[in-house]
This record gives C-alpha cells, sequence and structure tokens, in this order.
C-alpha cells in the first residue's frame, strides 16, 4: 500500500493534472491505482474523459461502488464524512500492491498536513514564476523545505520558450537537489484535450506532457523503491564517465 | 637467485629459439616446384584464414607472424628466382618492380612493429584542487581562414569545461586582420599577432609563446571545434607523467573528406584518417613515438623551451618538433577519444595540395634529420618514425605497381623471370595473407584496397615534391590548406587525374594490344597464354582502382553553407498553436537542423516556432523556421542568431563531450565487398564516361576469353620417341690374318632410317678402319626407297666413298617400293684411320619448273638392312711401345674390343688388382664400342692379348726374368699377327705398379719395354674423374667435343651434339638444374624464313627449349636494306636434373625454312653453314652431390657410388677365395665400365676375400661371386633380400616394413611383387644394393649369381640403354631379355650436403610440412611478441602511476 500526495501551495498551478497523470501512468504499468480527489471543483474527471454533466457523489460508504477508468479508480473525498486515513484503509483491504493518489486542494493546508503523516511521498507541483517560487516558502511554517522527508517538487508548465520559465527551472535544480523532481512542460494540447473531452493519449499522444509525467513516474517509483533519484537528463555526465 | 634461474632458462630456451630461427629461414628461404608451392600456399592460406578467426590480439600477432613469413618468402623468391632479365629493357624495367615491391615488404614489416599493438589509452582524472590545475594558453592560429570558421573554434575554445582563471584563448592572427581584432575584443578572448611570417605556422606559434606563459599549450587549428570536455579528459596525463612533453588527440572531421563526398555511393565509408589516427598513433603510443599533428594537442611549454619552440625547418612542422621533443627524452602520448571535431579539406584539388605538402615535410625530416641516427631515440621509436617518413615515399612504388602490366602488354617484356603459373602460385598467399593481416591490424577504419585508392589518388602529384626533396630537402614555401570552401555546381576536375586518365587509357590499349599482339602473331602452341592473362588480370586490377581515383574528381555540388554534423538527440518542437512535442534530430549544422517527426504528427497549416536541444544538464532553445517536410523529416532554419545564441549553439551542437564519439568501432568490411563497392563505384564513373554506348564491351571480352581458352587447348605436348635396339656390329675370321666384317649404319651410329630431302640432300657417315689393317675386298649394300614420282632419268643416287664416287644409281619408278644394291668398292679407297661414306640425293620430279621442297621429293636408306662388307688382311709390325695403345686397342676400329687377359689360374688379389687397372684403362678407351676381357690361364690365345706376369707364374711360351715392374709387348708365340702386353712384377705391388704405370703413361719414346720403378700413382679428389664436368667452374663446349661436330653444312643441316658425362648424384637444388650459356651462329639472309626457322635444343632426346632465329630489327633493315650477314645469339637454357644421367648427349637442331617456297622461284641456298660456337659453355657450378641410396641405377651407368673416387680409393672388391673365369671376367668389365665412366683407371681398388669389418667401415663394397657370398650374416644381414636356406627371398619383416615406408616420399615399394619374381624363378641373377653394415652412408652392391657364368652377360647387356634403364632400386633381377628392379629395403643419403642444406631439400619435397613449421614458428614467437608487447603496454600506462 503506497499513499502519494500531490499537492501545490499556490492554486492554479496543475495539481489536478499532475495528479491524474500520474495516476494513469502508474496504473499504466499494472499497479492498481485510486484516485482520490479532495478539490472542490470536480474537475479531475475531464482528465479522464468524462463531461461535465457526468458527476462522482462524494465517497459516504460502500454504498456505490466507485468508477474505474483506465484502470484508475476515481474516489471523490471532497465532501466525503470519511477521514483520509479510513478512505485508504478501507479501500486497500490488506492489498499491500495499493497506490492511492491524493489531489489535495492548494488552500487546504490542514488536509496536506494530515495525509503526509501517513503519506509514502508529497508531490509539491509549482509553476516557473514568482509567485509559485514565493508560495513556497509558506508551504510548512518553521520549517525549510528542506529538511521534509518523502517529498518533491516538480515544475510544471514550463515552456523553455521564454527566459523565465529557463531560469526557474534552473534555480529550482540547483536548490532543491534531490528534491528536485524534474518538469512537465507546458503543451497547449493539453487544454485541447480537456476540450473535447478525450484522454491526452488519444488526442495527442505526442505530447510532451505524456513523456516528462513518464519520466516523473521513473523518479518517484525510484524514490519509493529508496534508490538514488536518477535523472534523466544526466546523459552527459555519464558518458564522460564513460570515455 | 630468481635472476640466476632466469638466466638458466635463458640459457635452456637459446636452442628452442634457435631451432625457430633455423625453421624460420627454412620457411622462407626453401624453394618449391609449382605444385608444391601451390600445396604450401593454399596451406598457409587456411591456416591464416582459422587464425584470422580467432579475434584475440595473440591470434593478430599469430597472423602478422605467418604474413611476415610468407611475404618474406616471396621477397626471397622474387629475389633469388626472378631476377633474370634478357634485355636491358627488361632490366630497368624489372628491378624498378622489383624495389618497388622491396618497399612494400619494407612498409609492411614496418607496420606491423607499429600497428599490431594500439595502446588504448584511457583518460585520467584530474588531481588536487581546481585552484592548482596547471595553466593552459589554448591557441587558434590563423592565417587567411574566415571568421565564420575562426568564430566557432574561438566559442567552443571559451566555454570548455576548465577553471576559467587558469587557461587563456588566443586568437594568433598571421592576416593582421581587423575584423579578427574586433571579434576578439568582444568575445573577450586574447588576440596576438606579429609582423612578420616567418616560418609560417611554426613562427606564429614560436612569437606567441613568448608573450605567454601558460604551462601548458594547447593548439587547435582555427577549424578544430574543441569538445567542453577536452581539457578535462586530458590534461589529467600531464599531471601523472612529468616528462610527457606532447598529448595528441585524433583529428576527427565532421565534414567528409572529398572521397567520402564523392563517392557517395559507398555506405559508411571511413575517412581517410581514421586508420591514422587509430591504429596507427595508437600503435605509435605503445612505442612512446606518437608524433604531433598540428592541431588538437597539449603541448608542454618547459619541454618546448627546450627545442627552441617548435621546428620551423620542415614544412610540417608538427612532425618535426615531436621529434625533437622525443630526441631530448621526453615522451609523448595519444588519446584516441575524439574531443574535438574540424572540417575535412573540401575539394580534391585542395586535398592533392595538402598532401604535397606532408609529403615534402616528411621527406624533408627523412634528409636533414632522419630518425635511424641521431642521439636519444629507442630503436622502436627510430623505427615509429621512419615509417611515417618512409610511408610518403608512396608515389614512385605505386605508379611502378599500377603500369607493370603494361611493360609486357605493350612492350612484350618479361620482368619477372618465371612462370606466369609460378608467379601465380607464389604471390597469392602473400598478397592474401597480407591483405587478411593488414585488415585485422587496421580493423574497420580502413577497408582493404581502398588504401591503393588514396595512395593511387595522390601518387602521380607526389611523385615530384617527394623526389625533388629527397634531392634537395631545403628548398619550396609552407602552403596553407583551404578549406570549408563553397562549391556551386558539380564539375570533374580533369587536371587532378589528368595522369590517372592517360594510365587508363594505356592499360585499356595495353590489353587490346597484348592480345591482339599474341592472338595474331604468335606460334599456336608457344603462346604464353598464362603470362597473358596474369598481365591481363593485374591490369585489370590497376584499371579498377585508376577508375575509382578518377571518380573522386568529380566534384559534387555542395549547396550547404554549413556542414551538417549527424547527432541523433531527443529535440522538443513548439507549434505555433501551443502544442509541444518531442521529436529526434538527425542531423545539425550551424544553420538549422533536420529532424524526424514523431509519427502521425500533421504540420498542416502550422508553423513551428522554436526547438530545445538539451545541452548538458540544460537545454538550449532557439527560434527556427520551417524549411519543408517531406517523409516524416523536417528541415528547419535557425533565425539568424546573436553572438549569445550562436555560442550556445557552438556549445550545444559541437561542445558535447560525447559529441564525436563513434557508438561502436566500425565493422571491418571483407575484402570481397570492399572490391564490390570500388567495382560499383568504377561502374558509375564508365557510365558516365560512355553514356549508352556501354554494354557492347562484356561481348567483346567474352569473345577474347574464349580465344584464350581456345588457344590454350592448342599447346602441344612432346612425345618420346624409345631408342631402337642396337645388336653391334658382326666379325668373322677367316685365318692367316684375314677378317670379314659387316658393319651397319646402325653400328655406325646412324640412329634411324636416313631420310633425304629436296632436289639434293646429302649425308656422310663416318667410320674407321684400324692402322694394322687393309681392305682387300669390300662392299656396301644399300636397301632404300624413294618416292615413285621422281623422274628416272633425271634422279640420282650417289654413293660415295672418301669424297669418290663408288657409283651413280638412277632412281627409276619401278624401283620405288624398295630396292636393295650390292655395290662393289674399290678397297684402295679405305685409308687406315678415319673414312666417310656419303649418300647423295638428287631428286626432280618435273623437267623444268619445280619446287625444290616439294613433298615427293623423297629418299629413304635403310639404316639396319644398309651394311658395309669389309674383308680386311692384318699386317705385321714389330711390338712398338710408341704406338699403344694400338695395336691392342685402336681407336679407328669399328669393332667391339675384344681382348683376353692371360692370368694365373687362381691370381692373387694384386693380380687382379692389376688386370682391373689396364681393363679399366682400356675400357675408357674403347668406351662406347663396347669390350669384352676374357681371363685365360696356361695358354696363349690367337690374336692380341694382355698378359700378367710375376716372379712365380710361368707362361709357356715367354721366356722372361722378372725384374720389377715392367710393362713389354712382344710377338704372341700363339699367332704372327698377334702381340701380347706384358705387365710384369715380381710382387703384387710391383705388378700393381707396372699396370699403374702403363694406365697413367702416355707417348712412350718406343721400344719393346719399359720399367714402371719411378712411376707414381696420381691421385684423384673426390668426384674427380677426369670424364665427369666439374661443378666447380664451366666448361666450354669445345672441351668436350670436336669443332666439327658443332658446325653444320646443308639444309638441313643436320643435328649437332655434344657428349658429356656427369656425376650421376648432382643436386642443383635449389636451383633447377645445370645451365648451357650457349651462342650460336647462323646465316640471317632474305631467303631464311625468320620467324618459322628455330634452333631446338634436347637433352638425352628430351626436348628442352626451341631457340629463335631471329634477324636484324626492322629498322636496321630499313635502313642498311635486306643483308645476307651472319646473325649470333646468346642463349640459357636449363639442363633440368631429371634429364641429366651419368651419360648425356645435348643435341642442337637448326631446322631452317625457307622463306619463299613457290615453285620456279625458290632458289636453294647451297652450302648453308651453322654452329654452336665452341665458347658455349656447360655450367654446372653451384651443383652438390647428393643421391638417395640404394639405387642400382647410377652403379649400373656410372658405377657409383664406387666411382666417387675415380681410382677406387675407397672400394672393396669382394670375391671368393676361388673365384672361377666368368667372375674375374664379371670383375673385369666391371672395371672397364668404371674406366669408361670416368676416364680414369682403377688404381686404387682393393681386392680381398674376406669380410673384415675393420678395414671396411670406410669403404665402399662390390661383392662379385656366387649367391654363396650371400650367406655371410655379417656383410649381408642389411640386404633387402635374405640368403637363409640357399633360397633367396624377400625376408618377412621387409614385407611388414612397407606400411612404414608408406610414408616416405619415394615410389612405393614392391617387395610382395619382388619376392614372387625370386620365388617363380629357380636361380638368381642379379644385383642387389644397400647400406654397408659396417659404416653408414657407405653402399655395398653385390653381383651375385646362382651360375656365375651367367655374370658377365649381365654386364654386358648393360650396354644397351634400354637395359640400362630398367635397372633401378635395390634389387636388380635378369628376367626375360632384361632386368626387373624392386625397391625393398630401407633408404639412405649419400651427400656433402651442409646439415642445414640437406633439410632443406628434405623439406622441399614436404610443403605441409613447411606449413606446419611456418605456423608453428608463427605461434611460439607469437608468446614472447605477446608477452613483450603487453609488458611494454603496461609499462606504458602504469609507470605513470607509480609516479603519481
Amino acid at each position: 500500500m503506497t499513499v502519494i500526495s500531490v499537492h501545490s501551495p499556490k492554486g492554479g498551478s496543475g495539481t489536478t493534472l499532475i495528479a491524474a497523470r500520474l495516476a494513469m501512468s502508474f496504473a499504466g504499468r499494472g499497479r492498481p491505482v485510486t484516485l482520490i480527489d479532495y478539490t472542490r471543483q470536480d474537475t479531475l474527471k475531464l482528465h479522464f474523459g468524462m463531461v461535465p454533466s457526468q458527476t462522482i457523489q462524494p465517497w459516504q460508504g460502500a454504498e456505490a461502488d466507485a468508477p474505474v477508468i483506465g484502470g484508475v479508480r476515481l474516489v471523490k473525498g471532497y465532501g466525503s464524512r470519511m477521514a483520509a486515513e479510513q478512505l485508504v484503509q478501507d479501500f486497500s483491504g490488506g492489498d499491500t500492491s495499493q497506490l492511492f493518489i491524493f489531489d489535495i486542494s492548494s488552500s487546504n493546508l490542514e488536509l496536506r498536513h494530515e495525509i503526509s503523516r501517513f503519506a509514502d511521498f508529497n508531490l509539491c507541483v509549482l509553476e516557473p514564476s514568482p509567485a509559485d517560487l514565493t508560495s513556497l516558502t509558506l508551504l510548512d511554517e518553521g520549517q525549510s523545505i528542506r529538511e521534509l522527508q518523502n517529498f518533491g517538487v516538480v515544475l510544471n508548465r514550463v515552456d523553455e520558450q521564454y527566459k523565465l520559465s529557463r531560469h526557474c527551472r534552473r534555480f529550482l535544480a540547483e536548490l532543491l537537489g534531490e528534491q528536485y523532481f524534474g518538469i512537465v512542460r507546458r503543451d497547449e494540447a493539453v487544454n485541447e484535450a480537456l476540450a473535447q473531452f478525450e484522454v491526452l493519449e488519444k488526442f495527442a499522444p505526442q505530447s510532451v506532457v505524456l513523456r516528462d509525467v513518464t519520466a516523473l513516474t521513473n523518479m518517484i517509483e525510484a524514490h519509493l523503491k529508496g534508490e538514488p533519484g536518477v535523472s534523466t537528463e544526466g546523459a552527459d555526465t555519464a558518458t564522460r564517465r564513460a570515455v | 637467485m630468481g635472476n640466476s634461474f632466469g638466466f638458466l632458462r635463458k640459457v635452456m630456451m637459446l636452442p628452442v629459439w634457435m631451432l625457430v630461427a633455423f625453421l624460420a629461414v627454412m620457411v622462407i628461404s626453401v624453394p618449391l616446384d609449382f605444385r608444391d608451392q601451390w600445396i604450401f600456399g593454399l596451406g598457409v592460406m587456411l591456416a591464416a584464414f582459422i587464425v584470422s578467426r580467432t579475434k584475440s590480439r595473440r591470434g593478430t600477432l599469430v597472423l602478422a607472424g605467418i604474413a611476415l613469413l610468407v611475404s618474406t618468402r616471396y621477397i626471397w623468391w622474387r629475389t633469388t628466382h626472378t631476377l633474370e632479365f634478357g634485355t636491358p629493357v627488361e632490366f630497368v624495367l624489372g628491378t624498378g618492380l622489383y624495389l618497388a615491391e622491396l618497399y612494400a615488404w619494407l612498409i609492411m614489416l614496418l607496420g606491423l612493429i607499429q600497428t599490431s599493438w594500439p595502446l588504448h589509452r584511457p583518460v585520467v582524472e584530474m588531481k588536487g584542487e581546481p585552484s592548482e590545475w596547471p595553466t593552459v594558453d589554448v591557441y587558434i592560429p590563423t592565417y587567411n581562414e574566415s571568421l565564420d570558421i575562426v568564430r566557432n573554434t574561438v566559442f567552443a575554445a571559451m566555454d570548455m569545461d576548465y577553471p576559467a582563471d587558469r587557461y587563456r584563448v588566443f586568437i594568433l592572427d598571421d592576416g593582421r586582420r581587423e575584423e579578427f581584432r574586433e571579434f576578439a575584443r568582444e568575445a573577450n578572448c586574447g588576440y596576438l599577432t606579429r609582423t612578420d611570417n616567418k616560418h609560417a605556422k611554426a613562427g606564429n606559434l614560436n612569437a606567441a609563446m613568448k608573450k605567454t606563459d601558460g604551462d601548458l599549450i594547447v593548439v587547435f587549428d582555427c577549424d578544430h571545434v574543441p569538445t567542453r570536455a577536452f581539457l578535462q579528459l586530458t590534461i589529467g596525463w600531464f599531471q601523472r607523467d612529468p616528462k610527457l612533453a606532447l598529448l595528441q588527440t585524433p583529428h576527427h572531421f565532421y565534414s567528409p573528406d572529398p572521397v567520402q563526398r564523392n563517392l557517395g555511393s559507398v555506405e559508411d565509408l571511413p575517412g581517410e584518417g581514421d586508420l591514422f589516427y587509430g591504429p596507427v598513433q595508437s600503435g605509435n603510443d605503445l612505442w612512446n613515438a606518437t608524433f604531433f599533428c598540428g592541431s588538437c594537442a597539449i603541448i608542454r611549454r618547459e619541454a618546448l623551451m627546450q627545442t627552441n619552440g617548435f621546428a620551423g625547418e620542415t614544412v610540417t612542422e608538427d612532425a618535426h618538433t615531436a621529434l625533437k621533443l622525443q630526441r631530448m627524452g621526453w615522451n609523448t602520448a595519444y588519446i584516441s577519444a575524439r574531443l574535438s571535431a574540424g572540417l575535412a579539406t573540401e575539394r580534391l584539388i585542395l586535398h592533392i595540395g595538402q598532401r604535397i605538402r606532408w609529403a615534402r615535410g616528411m621527406t624533408q625530416i627523412f634528409r636533414i634529420d632522419n630518425p635511424l641516427f641521431g642521439k636519444g631515440l629507442k630503436l622502436p621509436q627510430r623505427l615509429c618514425y621512419l615509417n611515417a617518413m618512409l610511408h610518403f615515399q608512396f608515389p614512385l612504388p605505386r605508379i611502378v605497381f599500377l603500369t607493370a602490366p603494361l611493360a609486357y602488354l605493350i612492350a612484350g617484356q618479361n620482368i619477372i623471370h618465371a612462370s606466369a603459373a609460378l608467379i601465380f602460385a607464389y604471390a597469392v598467399p602473400h598478397l592474401y595473407i597480407s591483405t587478411l593481416s593488414s585488415e585485422r591490424t587496421q580493423g574497420g577504419d580502413r577497408r582493404p584496397f581502398w588504401g591503393e585508392i588514396y595512395e593511387t589518388l595522390l601518387a602521380f602529384h607526389l611523385v615530384k615534391p617527394t623526389v625533388l626533396t629527397l634531392l634537395q630537402p631545403r628548398k619550396g614555401k609552407f602552403n596553407v590548406t583551404d578549406k570549408g570552401d563553397l562549391l556551386d555546381k558539380t564539375y570533374f576536375d580533369l587536371d587532378a587525374v589528368k595522369p590517372h586518365m592517360v594510365t587508363i587509357g594505356l592499360m585499356i590499349f595495353g590489353i587490346v594490344f597484348g592480345t591482339g599482339r599474341l592472338l595474331i602473331f604468335s606460334e599456336p602452341g608457344s603462346m604464353p597464354i598464362g603470362t597473358l592473362l596474369l598481365n591481363i588480370g593485374w591490369a585489370t586490377f590497376s584499371l579498377i582502382i585508376l577508375l575509382a581515383a578518377v571518380s573522386v574528381a568529380r566534384e559534387t555540388r555542395q549547396v550547404r553553407e554549413h556542414i551538417r554534423i549527424d547527432q541523433t538527440l531527443q529535440a522538443t518542437l513548439y507549434r505555433d498553436d501551443g502544442y509541444v512535442f518531442d521529436c529526434s534530430t538527425i542531423n545539425f549544422s550551424m544553420g538549422g537542423v533536420a529532424v524526424r517527426l514523431p509519427e502521425g504528427m500533421d504540420l498542416t497549416g502550422h508553423t513551428i516556432n522554436s526547438i530545445s536541444i538539451p545541452m548538458g544538464d540544460d537545454t538550449l532553445t532557439v527560434p527556427v523556421e520551417a524549411i519543408r517536410t517531406d517523409g516524416g523529416i523536417l528541415r528547419l532554419r535557425f533565425e539568424p542568431l546573436d553572438q549569445l545564441y550562436s555560442r550556445q549553439l557552438v556549445r550545444a551542437v559541437m561542445g558535447r563531450a560525447d559529441a564525436w564519439q563513434p557508438s561502436a568501432p566500425r565493422e571491418p568490411v571483407s575484402g570481397m565487398r570492399s572490391i564490390k563497392d570500388i567495382v560499383g563505384v568504377d561502374a558509375v564513373t564508365f557510365k558516365r564516361i560512355l553514356g549508352p554506348s556501354l554494354g557492347r564491351v562484356p561481348v567483346t571480352l567474352t569473345a577474347i576469353a574464349a580465344l584464350c581458352v581456345l588457344a590454350g587447348a592448342l599447346t602441344p605436348s612432346f612425345a618420346q620417341e624409345a631408342p631402337p635396339l642396337r645388336s653391334g656390329p658382326v666379325s668373322q675370321d677367316l685365318g692367316a690374318g684375314m677378317r670379314q666384317s659387316r658393319m651397319t649404319l646402325e653400328d655406325l651410329s646412324i640412329r634411324s632410317p636416313i631420310r633425304l630431302q629436296g632436289t639434293r640432300a646429302e649425308i656422310g657417315i663416318p667410320f674407321g678402319m684400324r692402322a694394322d689393317e687393309v681392305a682387300t675386298k669390300a662392299s656396301v649394300t644399300v636397301n632404300m626407297a624413294y618416292s615413285p614420282a621422281l623422274l628416272g632419268d633425271l634422279s640420282q643416287l650417289v654413293v660415295m666413298l672418301n669424297g669418290e664416287v663408288i657409283q651413280t644409281v638412277k632412281l627409276l619408278p619401278d624401283g620405288a617400293d624398295g630396292t636393295t644394291l650390292e655395290l662393289e668398292i674399290e678397297p684402295a679407297l679405305f685409308l687406315p684411320g678415319a673414312n666417310q661414306l656419303n649418300f647423295r640425293f638428287l631428286g626432280h620430279y618435273a623437267a623444268d619448273c619445280e619446287d625444290p621442297f616439294h613433298s615427293s621429293l623423297w629418299m629413304n636408306i635403310s639404316n639396319e638392312r644398309t651394311f658395309l662388307d669389309v674383308t680386311v688382311q692384318q699386317l705385321k709390325f714389330p711390338p712398338d711401345l710408341r704406338k699403344l695403345p694400338a695395336p691392342f686397342f685402336d681407336e679407328h676400329d669399328s669393332m667391339p674390343l675384344n681382348l683376353p687377359f692371360v692370368m694365373a689360374a687362381r691370381p692373387s688379389d694384386g693380380e687382379l688388382e692389376a688386370a682391373g687397372t689396364i681393363a679399366s684403362w682400356l675400357g675408357s678407351l674403347a668406351s662406347y664400342r663396347g669390350f669384352r676381357f676374357t681371363p685365360q690361364s696356361g695358354v696363349l690365345p690367337e690374336g692380341n692379348a694382355v698378359v700378367f706376369l710375376d716372379a712365380q707364374d710361368r707362361v709357356p711360351g715367354i721366356e722372361r726374368q722378372v725384374t720389377g715392374p715392367e710393362v713389354a709387348i712382344v710377338p704372341n708365340p700363339a699367332d704372327e699377327f698377334g702381340q701380347l702386353l706384358l705387365i710384369m712384377g715380381r710382387t703384387d705391388a710391383e705388378l700393381k705398379q707396372a699396370a699403374a704405370g702403363l694406365a697413367f703413361a702416355s707417348g712412350f719414346v718406343g721400344g719393346q719395354d719399359i720399367s714402371m720403378k719411378d712411376f707414381r700413382v696420381p691421385a684423384f679428389e673426390r668426384y674427380g674423374a677426369p670424364r665427369w664436368l666439374p661443378t666447380d667452374r664451366k666448361v666450354p663446349l669445345s672441351e668436350i667435343s670436336e669443332p666439327y661436330s658443332l658446325e653444320a653444312r646443308g639444309l638441313p643441316p643436320g643435328p649437332l651434339s655434344a657428349q658429356f658425362r656427369v656425376s650421376p648424384d648432382l643436386l642443383f637444388w635449389p636451383g633447377t638444374g645445370g645451365k648451357v650459356d650457349m651462342a650460336y651462329r647462323y646465316p640471317a639472309a632474305p631467303w631464311l624464313d625468320r620467324a618459322a626457322s628455330r634452333l631446338d635444343v634436347s637433352l638425352n632426346s628430351n626436348f628442352l627449349e626451341t631457340l629463335p632465329l631471329g634477324g636484324e630489327s626492322v629498322l636496321n633493315r630499313l635502313v642498311k636494306g635486306a643483308q645476307t650477314v651472319s646473325e649470333e645469339r646468346k642463349a640459357k637454357v636449363t639442363l633440368p636434373r631429371y634429364n641429366l644421367f651419368g651419360q648425356n648427349e645435348l643435341v642442337f637442331d637448326y631446322n631452317l625454312i625457307l622463306a619463299d617456297k613457290s615453285e620456279c622461284t625458290g632458289m636453294i641456298p647451297t652450302n648453308v653453314a651453322v654452329s654452336v660456337l665452341a665458347d658455349s659453355q656447360i655450367d654446372l657450378t653451384g651443383a652438390h652431390h647428393a643421391m638417395q641410396m640404394p639405387d642400382l641405377a647410377p652403379f649400373a651407368g656410372a658405377g657409383y657410388p664406387f666411382t666417387i673416387r675415380p681410382d677406387l680409393a675407397e672400394t672393396a672388391i669382394l670375391m671368393p677365395r676361388d673365384a672361377d673365369a666368368a667372375t674375374i671376367e664379371t670383375y673385369l668389365v666391371l672395371m672397364g665400365r668404371f674406366g669408361d665412366s670416368t676416364g680414369a683407371p682403377t688404381v686404387r681398388a682393393r681386392v680381398t676375400r674376406e669380410v673384415n669389418p675393420n678395414r671396411m667401415h670406410d669403404e665402399d663394397i662390390l661383392v662379385i661371386g656366387p649367391v654363396s657370398l650371400g650367406n655371410d650374416q655379417d656383410l649381408f644381414h642389411g640386404a633387402p633380400v635374405s640368403f637363409a636356406g640357399g633360397q633367396i627371398h624377400v625376408p618377412a619383416s621387409s614385407l611388414m616394413d612397407r606400411v612404414g615406408s608408406m610414408a616416405s616420399t619415394r615410389k612405393r615399394n614392391r617387395a610382395a611383387e619382388a619376392n614372387d619374381t625370386l620365388m617363380a624363378a629357380d636361380e638368381f641373377t642379379g644385383m642387389i644394393g644397400f647400406e654397408s653394415p659396417f659404416a653408414s652412408r657407405r653402399s655395398v652392391v653385390a653381383v651375385l649369381g646362382s651360375d656365375t657364368s651367367r655374370l658377365p652377360g649381365m654386364i654386358y647387356a648393360l650396354e644397351d640403354i634400354d637395359v640400362i634403364a630398367d635397372v633401378q632400386g635395390d634389387l636388380s633381377i635378369v628376367h626375360g631379355d632384361g632386368m626387373a628392379s624392386y625397391m625393398i629395403g630401407s633408404s639412405y643419403w649419400i651427400s656433402d650436403l651442409p646439415w642445414w642444406l640437406a633439410f632443406a631439400f628434405w623439406m622441399s619435397g614436404r610443403p605441409l610440412f613447411m606449413v606446419f613449421s611456418g605456423v608453428i614458428v608463427a605461434l611460439i614467437v607469437a608468446g614472447p611478441v605477446y608477452a613483450l608487447l603487453k609488458r611494454q603496454e603496461r609499462r606504458r600506462l602504469q609507470d605513470m602511476d607509480s609516479e603519481s
């Protein structure tokens, strides 16, 4: 049983996208994944190709089956009477291979705290913007994020055509070291896919987002297994060693 | 302790190494005949192929060893066997080719030393704090290159990963250009310039050195863009090895070189430099002989200060600087990682220009500062440098190789003196294995045969620079290689390949001309088709290479402003609608990039805004503009970049550490695949040249090939004719001194029926008359047949004796079928001494106009049924010593010599020895006429006789007191016409003294008796027989034959002959036989058809060679007009060993053909004379003596091995104590034969009656007598037959031995068959040969008979050459009319060969053993060489560890 929380200190950074893509990515690797939506917006379903009119009811017990799409069981946690930990217990049924991913609203810092107590990994999603970087300092009051355990930052919506994007990336990479979990680049195809109620894989199979999330999944998997972070961009250094 | 043990081991290994060295010398030098050489060649080729399948370094060394052996063998053969030239032109051309091959061999040898173990030097980490790393000055010298090129290099250099405060980049601008100064300021790098351009690049660098102060100096040519890792990956070695002066890295070219570019059809062709920057420099590194290549290298300032900077004396300052550094004891090193990349020369003509500079520079160094001499270098270093310098001497040899076949095809010169088949047999293994070996060391860096193309491309242009520089090393100036030029249209650079085109033209002409000349002009049969094929094959190969070289001159258009660099990287594309996706790049240039779009990506209606390229741990995103898409490949152009961007682009594209590393080493390509590629290139070029007219060529080629095959089938074979039997003249005694004899023409040495042709033909038959006889009655009986078409009234046969006409016979048609005429001869016409019987044929078939060579003009005279009957009356002369050997032997006697020997009834040993001496003396005189010596005792025979008298013997009728060694002639009391030759002595010794004195003496003063007391018997050397041609000097024909026998007159002139004898055991090996250096003379007149006339040389009826009777050259004839002159020519004819016997006849047969044979106009020349000049020489020098024994053939022919000492000084003759007359007669006749063979009397033969091992241990033993002698087990236990139980048979053990001896090279044993023959016969008469039981290499020959009376008959029968031919092996039995021979026992050698030559000879019969030896030598030598190289590698890499 593995628990991953996805959260951003600043709203609108794309946590839902990251959580949804991560869930699909893990499911694609054969793991049973339960994605628990703790946001009010209820936009998670869009990433799975559902239309706005289809709603998922807040989970209230075993009265109704949660929908499973693409190997991911979608559960609405927001508005549920059950505590997050209870949810995990209920669903796992003792199956340790189960993976739970929490999409946590940026404003709900308490929930983040609560989940981080039992989460195996906490992913913080940022955008390359000054506001996001600033918000990072307020994540855990009184504690430097550098000291957080099982914590990683992914930079979302990076566009290397822009100077700030490039610089943020370089800055974060240097600042965070092992806690830096790479980037997910901005691709307009993501938005268009949502607008068309289509899954990204079908709509834009070449999207860089897919590739980047795969890389992110690799890093998280490695982290969960206790391996040192594998940088996908370190080929240059690796080769140099080999020469 | 360990040391002394090591020393001991070395001493113990010494014999092994000597053996290996000996075997190696054998494998290299032992010559083989055509067949065995092919066996050897195929064997080593197979072995080499198997070795080449193994991938280990040891395998490489073994292969190199085999290659070296086989190639050295080839060169050795070329040196010792093929450098014989007939004309000055052949000499010049042939020597040129030989020198070229020698050069190639030397380069191969040096190459093996250099490249068999490339050192793979790893990169090492930098040590210590970055603030303590050495300071580095990066020099980028430039003279006239464009800033666009220099800019990239400067950017990349400034972006290298190294502490910024510890290195600086300088532009060294010899062009003194303002824009460069400006750029340097903007880019913030150093800019240095100077006022003059002295010493070009070296001067530029030296000037800069004075202005900077870094510990290390890095030089980049202005187009060599370094990767960021360059310094980090190289400088570590300078920290490790304080004596390291220079570290070179490869020059990698990211643009294709002219060959790669212009021959784009060949896939993935390695660059020309890949070989040098692969195995060669790595190999140099092993020996600490890496040299500086002008760029991409790091040099220690401290070392450079000692050599006063970069060397400026030569135009290749780089290599010379390295050489100077190494002479000072500094080390150099090479790292084969591609850490920078540059532009290859763009155009062929520039490429050639650059190579001219290199070739000149290297030649300059070779002359000015030869690495072989001077101080400071170790031997391997000298050799590595030498190879680099010699490499550039390839132009002349390459041109020679290309054009060599023209010498034969156009000029008809044979520049390799050997048959084409043999050349193939030697050259194919050499070429195959050396190719295999170089493929192995060169790997995928140089494909097979491409080296030839590169060299061919340059060869013609480099001749002048290399040769002139070799002569005048200090002339010439530096020229800069232009790079990076653009070519706006495809064109053919004819100037660059004009010489190649001319050569191609010559080659094609040569092939057509050579083939045509051979087909049209040469007689069928004498056509050297093999030579033609060899030369055509060779020329075709040259053509293939030349065409490929020419193909390079077609300069392909180059439109790209920037060179594309193939790089596969993950990149990201930004579409204008915000879509972002990944793609992979295909290639980059500084102007744009091509990417492969992901599948299903459609860009219709969209554009691409930007591309992101990964760059280390960063990415570079630049705005782009899409140019076009096709097939999923999108080409993008970078928008104009500012300096920052372009700097980053350089960094992204060219700066990555792994930018140039090949993903895997290039796969080696097989020779076949390579030649296929090259032929493909040729075909394209050929098509371009010929256009649509192609397609007819193959038809012509097929026709030529078919004709060649046809001509080959016409090669004649030479049948041998068996010589006829000979019965000998018959003589009948009529009493009272009257004698009648009948001699057939055959008895007078006419061996075949006489054939007379033409209108006038004549033959003269010489014969002799004894001086003490006169003819009283004579007649000649002629048996003849002639053409029935002859006109009876005009055609005649004229029979003449000594010039006088006996009778003229009209040749009437009714007698044409066969007529026998008996013509009385006036006895007075006979002369004492030499006489001659002539038959002259005058033939006519028409009354007026007739063709003198009409086929109906012939007549035949039988040689067997035409005879002379002569009745003679003997004359009485007083005894006179002066006339000796007459009357006992008269040289003009046509009858066989028949002389009784009167001896004691039981002659003593000494008496027999004396008789043997006389018999051999007379035998040598009577020679071919035959002789019989019948021993008698008690009574005196009629006629002449030899009488032996000692103190005790008394012969009735001779009253004479023996007083000492004495010889006398007295009248025969028993016959008034007879005389007796008395040999007298009181003791055996005196008797022998008397006999020897007689045998050796010449020119007695006269009188009846003479004492031989004071005579000293001369000694003979081994092989000193007077009649055997000496092997220590050439013998002129005048010494061995009469002058008249070397001259002939008439048409046809008839054969000329010369007889000679040689030791039967001559071994010419490693040569093939003796030689005749002959000169011959004949009239060269207009009536002679020069092309058809010939001189045939044969030896012992075996045809050897046809010599031409050419006339004056066409030119001379034009100038002087046709003149009748005597023409003299020289020729060398080989006398093959297998045709040489103890007795030989060399026949020169002139075949003169008339030029004009048409009817009525023919003018038959009369009295035509031809000759072989008497100073022609028989050359047996260099022959050794060696014979595999037992062999009865040389015994029967020449008394071998006893006659090795012609006086039989090492011979014991064993006879029974009570030898009967037949045994003694056998003995005498044998001695006569020995004397005949050697020309020397057997004065030192020892006759004995008992087997005495002590005396016999240094003697050859001749046993004569009854078979009971064979019961002596001491002597006969080694014989091939057993005498046990009175029945002669082959012992069972010998039958068993057969299996074991099957492996020997001798012909199969026939023990069982021999046994059958022996068992079937109830008696035995025969000869047995075997090795002496008392001494090795000594022989026993036993002449035994169960009935001794049959023994003389067996020996007399040997006069017949057919019988003698049957005697061989170790057992020869009288069987029917002839002899049956068998080889049963074991064999042994008698030879005077030195042991090594004996071994070599032994080896020459065993090509597979030679293959085995070669492989073993290579395997054994590879071991220590492997260890040596491994140790050297460790030393080169570890050495430095220990110092760190």
